[in-house]
């Protein structure tokens, strides 16, 4: 008897230490071979047509190499400061949470609120992108941060805008005639920093080009559909952002542009291409395989301090014809045989 | 083994030849191999390097086009650049990267940091760098390089923007080269560098669209240049897959530095072998620029692919096996033709030797054609047909001979018939006799045989003709001899069995009756040995006569031994053959031969047999006739007796025939014992002044007894007239010298051991010459003393082989034996023999010593015996001594021996002997 249950315990024991190698087995091959966590922290939320085309182009370019974790800070839709704050923080619980291998984000918001309070000089390598013009306000790069910068082709822009109307559909196209410092120019935006950043860079262009830039900031949508009407007395209408305008409703927008449109209008964002004849918008998807990319060369050992910063340079040309066709406007030929129709 | 000496040196010619022509279709397939695989290579390489040429070509015009683009679209060059680099990039895929760099001076390079930090690349610095990649701020030089644009821009790459290539070793020089000379620089990047190991190609652009013409212009305008990166092995990896089996290596080179930018080892998808035999093929292609040098190098190894190889060796033993297959056809055809011409020599030597054989035969032939016309004849046959050759050849054999059967009197050869009546492959013989003017009284045997060819058609006749006379009457006399006594000229006893078995067979049908008569002669022997043999010969030849004289022609008269005759008479009653009987009986009572002066009176025991039904076979008539012929000897000689089956006599005739696979058995299964019987000597003892005789048994004589299986035994008297009828005498004989001869040498130093012994011997050994030998090497065998033994032969068998056994005599005397003459005065006892025989001691017949005591005669007869003996020399001894009486008159007499049942019985060996020398009166007269 007491063989057997010897022989019992024996064969139990011989089971368990089978079971044991068997997981320890599973256990090193999966200490040894992780695949790498990346965080992707978006400053927006989900929907949002930018931040949605940089992960898109960060999930294809890092296809399979680490795995992605989105987190939404939602800062468009929760503006204060507070909220911003809590979602930087939240944004860091969950980096911690995740022992996430190499943090993304996307645009200024995940660069002010993330990155400078909780990762400047970590261990931990980041890559930003989307952070508009430049990083050098939030004290990037460092050591463990690079990224890429969104820029607008402001100046490929102007001089080219400045020159696409070959004769005048009416009186008010008259001013394309003119010199481009003679122009006059205006920007509809909405009230926000961003906005204001780029009206003071296109205004520093224009006035290489020996003339000013007159602006309408809103934050209204009634306010914004006014200032569309009263752009039309000038000779280029550059379109800004919709982020911050309450109550844009966009079918209306499109109506009240393919009424109002008089005069040469061009935007650098896509999304504000139904209220401009031409478009000169940069590429979200860029941001993101740049970003991406970087993510792979800091994952394979490279540092990210020996990654510059660098900025967006591919820029799309785009005619919106309907625009054209209800504005009578007559744009030169070198604009409208280059520049994808937009409908 | 040794090569045949004609065939030797052509073998030997025959492998250097192949050695030659190996040799040579080696070097022949070396030679094509060399030149397929060189012009091959050449044109591969050749290819290849145009291939390249168009490749450098196409990236030259890439770069050409993208210093148009620079200078074509001054407003936006880098988003033009842009866009074209990466349609290049996109679309060449050996082009790793396409960059930009500027000529800046110390003047102009802080606004151009600021241009380049706005533009996008923020923090523009330019940047000194170290060929290990470390990156450094190197003091402000005056002009600088500083690298502003890359494409693909990646985050691996993106480092190098600001980069001054001038800070690199000599680069700087080369691209102040270029910008001056408008050439294009070829070198490689560092290997810790983005694209380092890669070939680089710059090439400068200058401001204003149009390109200065001069170096100094050139200098003032230039604006920096474009670089392209080439990954060669990207660039040759299509070249390579189809060049596996080159070894490529392209290298770039400016001054004094060597970057080897690809290599590829060659890969054989088969080994070659023998590569020893070949020197590398190469050939180099070179790119050189002012300022550089790119060269690609080709190289390839021939050298034989197994196939080849296998096809090589095979086609080299091929060949081989071809040559000399066709060496050994010449060889075997020469042999060939030697061997013909050996054929026709030893044909034409075959027919002279066959002409000449037939000329020296002694047999006359005659060689004929299809139509039986001579076309040879050998000088035997001229001579035989006394023919002239001239006047022969060509004629019919029939015009020159013809022949007469022999066998068939009168009757003539057809020969015509004969020769086509000849089987295939035979011969017909015929004995014949010639029918010519001449030798017509000659016997030929003719011998026809056909010739034919090989394919059996008959193309002449052989005739062949033997004087065969001298052997037919040779023939014929043996034949004569063989069945005719050649003494008397009668038929012989194989004729006249012959004859008496072809009567037999013929009674069966003919129902006939014969009669046969078998004649002994008797004492034919005194005649030869008194008259010798020549008077014998005379008897038998009057005999013969006489009785041929008596007989009809066709009864047969036959002399069956020495003095045995026999006659058959056929187809006789039995009345008739008692007639005759009666007148041979009468011929015989008045037959006297005289010889000289001596008469003989010719008698002969005669037996008669009268063959009827009854008698079916020779053996059973013969010996009838012999049973009859012995029962007529029996009834006291001159006798005939007729043979009835019935008879008495003739039963104990046949009795005595049953002996004789009795005595047959006895020697072959030793059934036959020897006693003895002692022998007294009768010593005469002078005591006191008296002789006395005291009779001492000093001597034994052995008799042989036939021991039956019952126990029972039989006295030689019983079985002794059957064994010498039966020629059976001398074997007993040997066997009784042999055993007595070896019981004596047993005997030797026990009881009886210094006695002599008597041995008996009969008539028949007697006359046997080589009995002499026997007895010598019976006593080397058993060693007895010779001295001590006596050989007794009757005193008839002694007369009848006188000379034989007078030689006998003393041949058993040079032994050292003694010879005793036995029964002495039984038979034709004549004193005068014993003159002239060599003997030691005579033994009295018993006849007279059984009547010594009662008769005068008997007594006078020992008496005279017993002188002459002592007058000879000779001792005596006297038989049958039964009582005291007869002893007593021996001893009168002097007789030295006396043997009979007084004196002892004959018993075993060991019975007598016991009996005489164990009892106390063992010396006594028993």
């Amino acid at each position: 008897m007491a063989d057997q249950t010897s022989r019992h315990c024996s064969r139990r024991s011989g089971w368990r230490a089978v079971t044991a190698a068997c997981l320890s087995l599973i256990a090193c091959v999966a200490a040894a071979s992780p695949t790498p966590l990346c965080l992707y922290v978006s400053s927006y939320h989900p929907g949002h047509v930018w931040s949605d085309g940089i992960e898109r182009g960060l999930r294809q370019t890092i296809d399979g190499r680490c795995e992605v974790t989105s987190f939404y800070m939602d800062t468009n839709r929760r503006p204060s400061v507070n909220d911003m704050q809590n979602a930087g923080l939240a944004a860091f619980e969950r980096y911690r949470n995740l022992q996430a291998d190499i943090i993304i984000t996307s645009d200024d918001n995940a660069a002010r609120y993330l990155i400078v309070p909780y990762l400047l000089d970590g261990d931990t390598p980041v890559v930003f992108s989307g952070i508009n013009w430049s990083a050098e306000e939030y004290g990037l790069p460092t050591g463990n941060v690079t990224g890429i910068v969104e820029v607008a082709p402001l100046r490929h822009m102007l001089i080219n805008t400045l020159s696409a109307v070959k004769s005048p559909a009416d009186e008010q196209a008259r001013s394309q005639k003119r010199l481009p410092g003679e122009a006059r120019i205006l920007y509809l935006g909405s009230d926000s920093p961003g906005d204001l950043k780029m009206l003071t860079r296109i205004d520093t262009i224009a006035n290489s080009f020996g003339t000013s830039v007159d602006s309408i900031l809103v934050n209204e949508f009634d306010s914004w559909l006014s200032g569309y009407r009263l752009a039309q007395a000038y000779d280029l209408v550059i379109i800004g952002n919709n982020a911050n305008v309450r109550g844009f409703d966009h079918d209306v927008a499109r109506r009240h542009a393919r009424l109002h449109t008089r005069t040469l209008s061009v935007t650098y964002n896509d999304w504000m291409m139904d209220y401009a004849v031409l478009g000169y918008t940069r590429l979200a998807e860029e941001q993101g395989e740049w970003a991406g990319l970087a993510a792979i060369a800091i994952l394979d050992g490279l540092p990210a301090g020996e990654i510059p910063v660098v900025a967006n340079r591919r820029f799309e040309t785009w005619l919106n014809t309907r625009l054209v066709e209800s504005s009578g406007l007559v744009l030169s030929p070198h604009v409208t045989q280059r520049a994808k129709k937009y409908q | 083994m040794s090569l045949h000496p004609a065939i030797a040196p052509t073998r030997i010619h025959g492998v250097v030849l192949c050695a030659l022509l190996s040799c040579s279709l080696l070097f022949i397939t070396y030679s094509l191999n060399k030149h397929h695989h060189t012009d091959l290579n050449a044109e591969r390489m050749r290819t290849a390097a145009s291939d390249i040429r168009e490749q450098i070509g196409g990236i030259r015009a890439l770069m050409a086009s993208l210093v148009g683009l620079h200078q074509s679209a001054p407003a936006s060059p880098d988003a033009s650049m842009l866009l074209y680099a990466n349609q290049i990039l996109e679309h060449a895929d050996y082009i790793s990267s396409i960059g930009r760099y500027e000529h800046v001076s110390q003047a102009e390079r802080r606004s151009f940091e600021a241009n380049m930090s706005e533009s996008g690349i923020l923090n523009y610095r330019i940047k000194g760098v170290a060929k290990d990649g470390t990156v450094s701020n190197l003091p402000v030089t005056e002009w600088s390089y500083p690298i502003s644009a890359l494409e693909p821009l990646l985050p691996t790459n993106a480092r190098l923007l600001g980069i001054d290539l001038g800070s690199l070793d000599g680069l700087e020089q080369l691209l102040d080269t270029i910008a001056r000379t408008n050439d294009i620089l070829l070198t490689s990047f560092p290997e810790s560098w983005p694209y380092g190991g890669q070939l680089v190609l710059f090439r400068p652009v200058y401001l204003g669209q149009q390109t200065p013409d001069t170096d100094a212009t050139r200098w003032q305008q230039s604006a920096g240049g474009f670089w392209m990166s080439i990954d060669v092995g990207r660039l040759l990896s299509a070249l390579a897959a189809r060049m596996s089996d080159f070894d490529i290596r392209v290298q770039v080179e400016h001054g004094d530095s060597v970057t080897e930018l690809y290599v590829q080892e060659p890969h054989y998808e088969r080994p070659l072998y023998l590569r020893f035999l070949y020197p590398r093929q190469q050939l180099s292609e070179e790119w050189t620029t002012r300022s550089g040098k790119l060269s690609i190098r080709f190289e390839r190894q021939i050298g034989f692919t197994g196939s080849l190889l296998f096809i090589a060796a095979t086609a080299i033993v091929a060949f081989q096996l071809i040559v000399l297959q066709f060496l050994s056809y010449q060889s075997e055809k020469r042999q060939r033709d030697r061997e013909q011409a050996l054929s026709k020599e030893a044909l034409y030597n075959a027919r002279e030797l066959a002409e000449r054989t037939l000329n020296a035969m002694q047999d006359a032939i005659l060689t004929l054609d299809i139509d039986l016309r001579i076309s040879h004849i050998n000088p035997a046959a001229i001579l035989l047909l006394n023919a002239k050759p001239d006047e022969t050849l060509g004629r019919p054999v029939s015009d020159i001979i013809q022949f007469q059967l022999i066998e068939e009197a009168g009757s003539q050869l057809d020969l015509q018939s004969a020769l086509l009546n000849l089987s295939h492959n035979s011969n017909a013989e015929y004995d014949v006799i010639p029918i010519a003017d001449v030798h017509s009284d000659i016997l030929l045997k003719l011998t026809l045989t056909s010739l034919q060819s090989q394919e059996g058609v008959i193309t002449g006749h052989v005739l062949v003709m033997r004087n065969i006379s001298h052997e037919r009457r040779l023939t014929q006399k043996l034949a004569y001899q063989a069945n005719h006594d050649a003494l008397t000229g009668c038929r012989n006893r194989h004729h006249f069995e012959q004859a008496l078995a072809g009567v037999l067979d013929e009674m069966a049908f003919s129902g006939h009756e014969h009669a046969l008569f078998y004649m002994d002669l008797d004492q034919f022997k005194i005649v030869n040995d008194t008259c010798g043999h020549r008077a014998g010969d005379r008897l038998l030849k009057e005999l013969t006569e006489r009785l041929s004289a008596m007989i009809r022609e066709e009864d047969v008269l036959a002399r069956l031994g020495g003095d045995e005759f026999g006659l058959l008479l056929t187809n006789v009653t039995p009345e008739q053959t008692r007639n005759i009987s009666d007148r041979l009986f009468k011929l015989f009572q008045g037959f006297i031969f005289h010889h000289e002066d001596k008469a003989f009176a010719v008698r002969a025991s005669i037996g008669v047999v009268h063959i009827d039904s009854r008698c079916n076979n020779l053996k059973d008539v013969m010996a009838a006739a012999d049973i009859a012929c012995y029962a007529a000897k029996d009834s006291g000689r001159n006798s005939l007796y007729v043979y009835s089956a019935d008879d008495r006599a003739l039963a104990q005739r046949s009795e005595e025939l049953s002996w004789l696979p009795r005595l047959q058995n006895a020697l072959q299964d030793d059934k036959f014992i020897l006693y003895i019987q002692p022998i007294a000597s009768l010593h005469r003892e002078v005591s006191a002044g008296a002789t006395q005789i005291s009779p001492t048994i000093e001597h034994f004589e052995f008799l042989l007894r036939l021991r039956n299986p019952d126990g029972s035994e039989f006295t030689p008297w019983q079985f002794i007239r059957a064994a010498e009828r039966y020629d059976l005498m001398r074997q007993i004989d040997r066997w009784v010298i042999r055993t007595a001869l070896r019981t004596i040498a047993e005997l030797d130093g026990g009881p009886g051991g210094h006695c002599s012994y008597s041995i008996n011997l009969s008539g028949q050994s007697v006359a046997d010459p080589t009995l002499a030998d026997y007895i010598r090497e019976q006593f080397d065998n058993y060693k007895p003393d010779p001295t001590r033994v006596w050989f007794e032969l009757t005193e008839t068998a002694a007369i009848s082989n006188f000379s034989i056994a007078v030689d006998l005599f003393k041949s058993i005397r040079e032994c050292g034996s003694l010879i005793a003459l036995d029964d002495f005065g039984s038979g034709l006892s004549s004193f005068g023999y014993l003159k002239n025989m060599p003997i030691d001691i005579i033994k009295i017949d018993g006849q007279f010593v059984q009547g010594i005591a009662d008769s005068k005669f008997d007594r006078h007869m020992v008496l005279a015996i017993h002188q002459l003996s002592e007058t000879m020399g000779v001792k005596t001894v006297a038989e049958y001594v039964e009582n005291e009486d007869i002893l007593k008159e021996l001893m009168d007499i002097g007789i030295d021996y006396a043997q009979g049942h007084l004196i002892g019985k004959p018993a075993t060996v060991e019975d007598t002997l016991s009996r005489c020398f164990s009892a106390p009166d063992a010396t006594g007269t028993g």
